[in-house]
């Protein structure tokens, strides 16, 4: 627990917690007499969306704009990592146990699998571009620790990261100028420009994650 | 039913208190690889919090990145801060 | 609740059960080696058992042979990883516990 001399310094802290803490449950049992939100705007205009599922049309359409930020963060957190670590590439390729060998082999395909088809399925069903590509993510960190040395995909990781953000850019600059309103899909594209939106958001995602942890573990202890 | 109904509310409340409690444990804990993996237990607990509230993609996004991900990543930069500090002395803090 | 969700009930106790043992052997077996039996033999067990008693309820073939697959991947990830945690904590120079 808190040492004596930590206390009178973890005083205001606790007391803002508290006060936080209460002001949320406050806030969410006086949620019960409000109405549902927008919840019935966005079943009305679901089938004009281009999919099935509420949380990726409101993601991809209704709030595309919130989406193209958080893709540009993501980029931007990248970036803020390749700041402070000067390496790039993994550590050197060291032969991995065999177990950890036989894991990899096994898992690596079948989390590219899973991660197209919650691609896939995230128009009609819980699933979407950051699953798919968080998962892509985890394929890529699995790979990086069993040693796998791939220089094309580690030299594809910069363009790959910068695919996602570029593309829903480029989408919604066309719509400017096609329509006059950004990221405006017209209702009879809007599902093959989700699909391609979220294909390339997905890359993006797992490129960067990949390339995240890449960054976090640095030399790995060997000096090239 | 209403066994079910009560059921469902001791097993949130359960949750709740095991989200605080895990909370508390991970941010006062002087060790610190022991806060990391009570971060990841956090993150797939929270995962199963979203599950009860009803937010499938949520759930995934949280069990997929908040504890797997972040917790790879936390784990790398542990494991650099012991290389870092030479790993000789017990200090982890 | 009928009879015929008798079956899937046992197996879900059963279950339960197994993760109890798993998680009391976790919590009260004396170094790494020991608690790494208790995870990955029980918990996979009364995973298992989960798997089954849901499957039994499951409403076609092919959700059925997921949860069977889950189960599946949950072993063979948690073997390897046990025992890649084994050796860590070997090369780490944890002793087995002796009495």
């Amino acid at each position: 627990m808190a040492r004596r001399a930590d206390r009178p310094r973890l005083l205001l802290p606790a007391l803002l917690s508290t006060a936080l803490g209460t002001g949320l449950v406050l806030s969410v049992l006086e949620l019960h007499s409000v109405s549902a939100g927008l919840g019935r705007q966005v079943a009305e205009q679901l089938p004009a969306s281009g999919v099935s599922n509420p949380v990726t049309a409101v993601l991809l359409n209704f709030r595309g704009y919130d989406t193209l930020l958080e893709v540009a963060v993501l980029l931007l957190a990248l970036l803020g990592a390749w700041s402070l670590e000067s390496s790039r590439r993994p550590p050197l390729a060291r032969p991995a146990p065999p177990v950890q060998e036989m894991l990899t082999r096994l898992l690596a395909p079948l989390l590219v699998l899973v991660a197209g088809y919650l691609l896939w399925a995230g128009a009609g069903a819980p699933g979407g571009a950051f699953q798919a590509g968080s998962v892509l993510g985890a394929a890529g960190i699995l790979v990086l620790l069993a040693g796998w040395r791939c220089r094309r995909l580690a030299a594809a990781g910069r363009p790959l990261a910068v695919l996602g953000p570029a593309l829903f850019l480029l989408v919604g600059w066309a719509l400017l100028l096609l329509q006059g309103s950004f990221l405006d899909y017209p209702p009879a594209r809007a599902g093959l420009l989700i699909l391609a939106i979220e294909t390339a958001a997905m890359l993006s995602i797992g490129a960067t994650l990949a390339a995240l942890f890449v960054a976090v573990l640095g030399h790995g202890g060997q000096r090239p | 039913m209403a066994a079910l109904n009560l059921l469902a509310a001791a097993f949130d409340l359960l949750l709740a208190a095991a989200l605080v409690a895990l909370a508390w444990q991970a941010l006062r804990s002087p060790d610190l690889f022991r806060a990391i993996v009570l971060f990841i237990v956090f993150g797939l607990l929270m995962a199963l919090a979203w599950v009860r509230l009803d937010a499938i993609d949520v759930a995934l996004a949280e069990a997929a990145i908040g504890a797997g991900l972040t917790g790879a990543l936390l784990l790398a930069a542990w494991a650099r801060l012991q290389r870092a500090a030479g790993g000789a002395d017990g200090e982890t803090r | 609740m009928g009879a015929a969700e008798l079956p899937g009930l046992l197996l879900l106790l059963a279950s339960g059960l197994f993760f109890l043992a798993g998680t009391v052997g976790l919590l009260r077996f004396p170094d790494v080696y020991t608690r790494l039996h208790a995870l990955t033999k029980a918990d996979n067990l009364g995973l298992g058992l989960l798997a089954a008693a849901l499957a039994l309820q499951a409403q076609s073939l092919a959700d059925a042979g997921k949860l069977l697959l889950i189960w599946l991947l949950v072993l063979v990830s948690s073997a390897s990883v046990s025992q890649l945690v084994a050796a860590a904590a070997r090369k780490g120079g944890i002793r087995p516990w002796r009495r």
